[in-house]
């Protein structure tokens, strides 16, 4: 056994390995990033699930009607914007408990996704999006021949570290998550900043979403997001809040998988469930300070009534 | 405001206006999509409530007590979370550790008789619920992490861990990935010869609201939990342990959904799958939201769920409207009862809009 471990460890090819786990991060982090615009400006969300969701449904449905990827995309990501403004509506106009709030989104998407899905049907296969197989990007050590979106990602996380530590919008929102009623003071409209940046967070999870049925594979299967819109929150909190160590915890669940794969490629199985686990684990020990503090937005989950 | 009428203007009303207008949302869904509402109400109606057994069937109500047990004690386990501002996500996961341990005793464990074995299984779901929540009660109370995050967390690694147990150390030798039947002496008997599958967990479930009723209504540590939950800084300055108390609620919240497991195994599948009941956890956050704290009218919503779930077949059978719809209804549901402000406002506006046009007809 053991030498069969070290044989494959030796015959793995670790850049595929590395692309492969930089693929499957692809949602995981488009979540992370969607919860931390949501979560800087101070509204939790755990509804990132279902608005993948309903994204990827949508994202599959219109790209079909449309016979168009580049409609189906924008009309994907449109929908988990409109779940998003909900989110807004129920937990900032009406002040109801953001996790609720986000219980119910969750419930609905998986409702109402799985019933269009089986009254509209669905038998054909949307378009693809395509990879980034041009000449000359394609032999790019890890990036080349990557899905579109896996690059729409990582310009993501540059834009949103800008966007959160370099502009006005980033200072007010983190205001708005840290100290709303000083933010407030000094002329912010607290809750105006809390939608948007929820849509923002809406449109994250619709790219995300998009990643399952215009990338993965062409079709739509009730709750196809298994639990990936979670482990994006898994990511957020254990990149504490920010974008780029997000993605670096996002590969640090994505690696272990695809060398699980890998192993159970050359006969070696491992004990994929208990790998699968790594996320949450390591999310727990996380907030259990364990490592080091973990500093939500001080603001977070408390709605602001001026 | 007498307390009569506060039940009835203050939560009992709101909570049945919101599920007629849940039905309602979701026949204009239906509408829309091209289905019958009346068809598929109808169908539901009959497949929860009215249709007798067969030799073969069991009858139909019986059913919606049977799928009614779980989200009863589930329901239960959330709402005394929420009495002390805990928000237990994780009672899916602790009704999977509960099973995993309920089952293990049930097949590992040979030659008691039924009057040890039967509790003892039983037992082992139970602390297996309140150890896995208390993971997140311990970290609550010591580290302040989140219980919402922990708990979400906990559930997907109790579904890895079932998963596992069931195709590695635990599994049968054959085919499908489950383990082996639980000895004779471990199961829950039913009330009624097959096909009905009314079994005793019911009078579990009934049991489990009369102790939270006591608990909360007439125990100290029922007020301590309530005021906890009402405002833990004035708690704290009446000289009550909160992170204690944050402590055993989750505990006992998790004791009763590692229970709800316990009765699901123990009763009906007699083994452990690899997948079962995926979502009953989640949907139970809905019952207790609906129930509102009060032991009845708790058992009202898992008895309106229970009937959702189980005339939901029959339904799409019969009116071939996709079961799906269910968890349409059920987020209609939680919305109105959560923001009462939504459904007054969509209402007002409708009638703002009837009555003027209403009242000119009349005067026509």
């Amino acid at each position: 056994m053991i030498e069969s471990i070290t044989e494959v460890l030796v015959r793995i090819d670790y850049l595929f390995l590395l692309a492969t786990a930089l693929r499957a991060s692809t949602p995981i982090v488009f979540a992370a990033l969607g919860g931390i615009f949501s979560e800087r400006s101070g509204v939790i969300n755990i509804a990132l699930e279902g608005m993948m969701l309903t994204s990827a449904y949508v994202c599959y449905k219109a790209a079909v009607i449309f016979n168009s990827p580049w409609l189906g995309l924008a009309t994907g990501v449109l929908s988990a914007m409109v779940l998003a403004l909900l989110h807004g509506v129920i937990s900032i106009r009406y002040r109801t408990n953001q996790v609720v709030s986000g219980t119910v989104l969750n419930i609905f998407a998986a409702g109402i996704t799985g019933f269009l899905f089986r009254v509209l049907g669905a038998q054909e296969s949307a378009p693809y999006l395509p990879n980034m197989n041009m000449p000359l990007v394609r032999d790019l050590p890890l990036l080349g021949n990557q899905p579109l979106l896996t690059w729409v990602m990582l310009l993501m996380i540059a834009l949103t570290t800008f966007v959160l530590f370099r502009t006005r919008w980033g200072l007010r929102t983190r205001a708005v998550g840290e100290l709303p009623r000083a933010a407030d003071t000094a002329g912010v409209a607290v809750n105006r900043v809390r939608y948007v940046n929820v849509m923002i967070g809406g449109m994250m999870a619709g790219l995300g979403g998009a990643f399952f049925t215009l990338h993965t594979v062409s079709s739509f299967t009730p709750l196809m997001t298994s639990g990936q819109g979670f482990i994006g929150l898994a990511a957020m909190i254990f990149g504490n809040w920010t974008p780029l160590p997000a993605l670096l915890a996002a590969m640090l669940f994505t690696v272990p998988q695809a060398l699980a794969g890998q192993f159970q490629m050359f006969g070696v199985p491992l004990p994929y469930q208990l790998i699968s686990t790594l996320p949450y684990v390591l999310t727990i020990i996380t907030l259990a300070g364990v490592v080091r503090r973990s500093t939500p937005p001080a603001a977070l989950g408390v709605p602001y009534v001026k | 405001m007498s307390a009569r009428r506060l039940f009835w203007f203050g939560s009992a009303a709101p909570a049945i206006a919101s599920v007629l207008l849940a039905l309602l949302l979701a026949g204009l869904v239906m509408v829309i999509t091209g289905s019958d509402p009346i068809a598929a109400y109808s169908a539901l109606v009959q497949g929860a409530f009215l249709r007798p057994g067969t030799a073969t069937r069991p009858t139909a109500f019986f059913e919606t007590l049977v799928s009614a047990t779980p989200y009863l004690i589930l329901a239960l386990g959330i709402s005394l979370g929420f009495a002390a501002g805990l928000f237990n996500i994780g009672a899916e996961g602790q009704l999977y550790m509960g099973a995993l341990a309920s089952v293990s005793v049930g097949f590992l464990v040979k030659g008691l008789p039924w009057f040890i074995h039967l509790p003892l299984a039983l037992a082992a779901g139970v602390v297996a619920g309140m150890l896995w929540a208390s993971i997140a009660g311990w970290l609550k109370a010591t580290r302040e992490a989140p219980e919402v995050v922990t708990t979400i967390m906990l559930n997907y690694i109790a579904y890895a861990v079932v998963n596992y147990m069931v195709n590695g150390p635990l599994r049968h030798t054959g085919t499908a990935p489950r383990t082996p039947d639980i000895e004779p002496s471990a199961v829950l008997p039913t009330l009624l010869p097959p096909p009905e599958r009314l079994h005793w967990g019911l009078f579990l479930a009934i049991a489990a609201a009369v102790g939270y009723y006591f608990l909360m209504n007439r125990s100290t540590l029922g007020l301590r939990i309530r005021l906890v939950g009402e405002n833990r800084h004035a708690a704290r300055y009446a000289g009550i342990n909160v992170n204690q108390t944050y402590l055993i609620t989750m505990a006992l919240s998790g004791a009763l959904c590692g229970l709800a497991g316990a009765v699901e195994v123990l009763a009906l599948y007699r083994y452990l799958p690899t997948e079962f009941t995926v979502g009953y956890g989640f949907d139970s956050i809905a019952v207790a939201l609906l129930g509102q704290g009060n032991p009845v009218g708790i058992a009202l919503a898992a008895l309106l769920f229970g009937a959702m779930a189980n005339g939901a077949g029959y339904m799409q059978f019969s009116a071939g409207v996709s079961n799906y719809i269910i968890a349409v209804v059920q987020a209609f549901i939680i919305v109105f009862v959560a923001a009462p402000g939504i459904a007054r406002d969509l209402l007002v506006s409708w009638w703002a809009r009837w009555l003027p046009r209403r009242a000119k007809e009349g005067e026509a």
